[in-house]
């Protein structure tokens, strides 16, 4: 990143905590003008859905000239690579240009671009590698994978994208998975990911989106060392098959079996301290999806009640769980305890709220009554319309 | 740790800028003396009503021949009041402003105990047959009474609820998880579409006009405008060979009205969906065009990146974060 976006970023993050102290009426609007005055916007920051509608546009406009150039040009197998690292070469100085200029870095089209000029230049990677240079299969993927995880790591440290970050930590993982001993380097790159970005989490030398980056990676790395331990994802040969070699694989021994059970118990459990004891939420949130995932494993190799029984207790657990939790923290003195929360503190109750609403009436919105159809005489139809969700 | 936040607020609270008793908190945020959980409580309470109405509805699937209806429809009642009366006494007073929540559950237990209320009333709809060859009516008493609730307790969630039941009442499935337009026969369905669309965007106006729960207009206008654009749009696209023309001309002029209406009024959302809904409209005649098969491929790229350039001049002077 250019010294002068890490600048950047560094005073948008000032505003951004600024905006949270006016909203929840932390200060007046004085003081919030003062704090703008002196921490000017460096780039014009749309909302969120502008930035969405304009990576749209610039998505739709690049995949439908790429088509277009494909039915015009019809390029022969071998010289479609070509043409593929010339849009890709096209996409990522799109994207140095619209990352230089500050009114046009955060619109969401240099996100577009740089997206689609890796994934072109991946695509040309793979077409070259296995028309061009006929390198056998295995092989070829392995190399792509490979150039998926540099170039992805590279675009994170360039432009900041977390999301990049995301997407090399993958293909570290893919990459780890096509290795002898592919489950074993899960977990040994799983805990040396965790603990290499644990480190910089809260480095100031290091730019937000850096960090962003960085807390992405340690959650990848959790989630790798889980999925390298679980009994179900041992048994079901998981990471074997993701690495091709799942149909080779020798059945887990006993103790690999037993070690796995202990470990499927225990990351969680690690995640969950871990996240207290740093009073990380990531690492929290993280920890509680692994335990979620546990408690999931144990039901598909114990069966210790009906089904709807322990969805239906589950479900009351987890609502008195965090009953408990928010009446313990709220009766805490200042209503904190050891430095947790439950008030929203600065966050956007309700932008989060509209979130809400969609999962909510995806999941429960009636079905449309059906068509009435000549010579019906009703007779009740099928239940689940009040918003009950489907069929019992 | 967000150390670019806590140098700024030392920096602020020493040139005075910042008091000592916020300042102070900002600090401790911003250092991770200080960390809500929050999201994380929401996040439980929710799934867990997601659970506990999942068990309910596999319970009845698989036990109602052997209860009985009458025992199941009684026993998911007393859970349903149990919920609404809990949220009852928890409620503020009724009032037509904005009320927030009094409880970290109230949001979730007031979702329990109406969907258990539509999941019973469905039931014994289905068992009993109460209403005949006139069932789907129960969709529109599901929606009066989450629109009841939605009004009483200030549920957003509850109102969006009540729109798709009533949506679901004339035809309509809204859900992300079905068909968008249901199932028969779509020239009634779109029509339908098209009309409770434009009544949910009129009910959102009134609501802001007469300052009646005012803040529920987004939840009335963005649900109206995706009924209204999608019935237009299935128009242009299943409209038939000849009749697609007429479509594509109302769809335009509805989405110039919407986006113009939208960017006077500042609002994002209702000028995003117009400016798409007439970008995926005009496709239609773009790929018309016979001839170079490359050809509609260009036109449309040429119309995103127009699309593109307007909608970046529109947020320029929109003036809109």
């Amino acid at each position: 990143m250019r010294r002068e976006w890490i600048a950047a970023e560094r005073v948008e993050e000032v505003r951004a905590a600024a905006e949270g102290w006016k909203r929840a009426g932390a200060v007046d609007l004085g003081t919030f003008e003062e704090i703008s005055r002196r921490y000017p916007e460096p780039r014009p920051l749309p909302a969120p859905l502008w930035r969405i509608l304009t990576a749209f546009f610039v998505t739709a406009a690049l995949l439908l000239l790429t088509g277009a150039l494909f039915i015009a040009f019809r390029p022969e197998i071998g010289t479609t690579p070509l043409l593929l690292f010339f849009l890709s070469a096209v996409c990522l100085v799109a994207t140095e240009v619209q990352e230089g200029s500050p009114a046009l870095a955060l619109r969401g089209g240099a996100g577009a671009t740089s997206f689609w000029g890796i994934v072109f230049f991946l695509a040309g990677i793979f077409l070259f590698l296995e028309e061009t240079l006929k390198v056998r299969e295995k092989s070829g993927v392995t190399i792509l994978v490979l150039g998926s995880l540099a170039f992805w790591a590279l675009a994170a440290w360039r432009w900041g994208s977390p999301g990049y970050a995301g997407f090399a930590g993958i293909s570290l993982f893919i990459l780890l998975a096509r290795a002898p001993l592919g489950r074993l380097l899960w977990v040994a790159g799983g805990v040396a990911l965790t603990l290499a970005f644990e480190r910089v989490l809260d480095r100031p030398s290091w730019s937000p989106s850096h960090r962003r980056g960085a807390v992405v990676l340690v959650a990848v790395g959790l989630l790798g060392v889980y999925a390298g331990v679980n009994l179900y994802s041992l048994d079901h040969r998981l990471v074997e098959n993701l690495g091709s070699a799942g149909l080779d694989a020798r059945d887990p021994r006993v103790g690999e079996r037993i070690a796995s059970m202990v470990l499927t118990a225990l990351v969680p459990l690690a995640a969950v301290v871990w996240g207290i004891r740093s009073r990380r939420a990531f690492a929290l949130d993280v920890g509680l999806v692994l335990t979620a995932l546990s408690l999931l494993t144990l039901r598909f190799y114990v069966h210790f009640a009906a089904t709807w029984l322990v969805l239906t207790l589950a479900g009351a657990a987890l609502v008195l769980l965090a009953l408990g939790v928010n009446r313990w923290l709220a009766k805490g003195g200042g209503k904190e305890r050891n430095g947790f929360t439950a008030e929203s503190l600065f966050a956007d109750e309700r932008r989060l709220r509209a979130f809400e609403l969609v999962p909510v009436v995806a999941a429960h919105a009636p079905e449309s009554r059906p068509p009435v159809e000549p010579g019906y005489q009703g007779g009740g139809g099928s239940f689940g319309g009040g918003g009950a969700g489907g069929s019992y | 740790v967000n150390p670019d936040v806590a140098a700024a607020v030392e920096r602020l609270r020493g040139d005075g800028v910042l008091k000592d008793l916020p300042g102070n908190l900002f600090g401790r945020v911003a250092r991770r003396e200080l960390v809500t959980v929050r999201l994380e409580i929401r996040t439980a309470l929710y799934a867990g009503v997601l659970l506990v109405t999942s068990g309910v509805g596999l319970f009845l699937k698989e036990n109602h021949e052997r209860i009985g209806p009458v025992a199941i429809g009684i026993a998911i009642a007393f859970v349903a009041a149990a919920c609404l009366v809990w949220a009852s006494r928890r409620s503020v007073p009724f009032t037509w402003g904005e009320t927030a929540s009094a409880h970290a559950a109230f949001d979730y237990v007031l979702l329990l105990g109406a969907l258990l209320v539509a999941a019973d009333l469905a039931y014994l709809e289905a068992q009993l047959k109460l209403l005949g060859g006139n069932w789907p009516w129960h969709f529109l008493v599901v929606a009066v009474f989450y629109l009841f609730l939605a009004y009483r307790f200030d549920s957003r969630m509850l109102l969006s609820l009540a729109l798709a039941a009533f949506a679901a009442w004339r035809g309509i499935a809204v859900s992300l998880t079905r068909t968008s337009l249901g199932s028969g026969d779509p020239a009634r369905l779109r029509v339908e579409a098209i009309f409770s669309g434009a009544l949910f965007v009129v009910l959102g106006v009134a609501a802001a006009r007469r300052q009646r729960k005012a803040y529920f207009e987004d939840v009335y206008v963005n649900a109206g405008l995706l009924l209204v654009f999608g019935g237009l749009l299935s128009g242009v696209f299943g409209g038939g060979r000849d009749g697609w023309g007429a479509w594509l001309l109302a769809l335009l002029l509805v989405a110039a009205a919407v986006a113009a209406a939208g960017f006077h009024a500042h609002r994002t959302l209702p000028f995003a969906l117009a400016v798409v809904a007439a970008y995926l409209g005009l496709l239609r005649p773009i790929f018309e065009i016979r001839g170079s098969e490359a050809l509609p491929l260009l036109f449309a790229a040429i119309l995103a990146a127009a699309a593109l350039f307007f909608i970046v001049a529109a947020h320029k002077n929109m003036r809109v974060p």
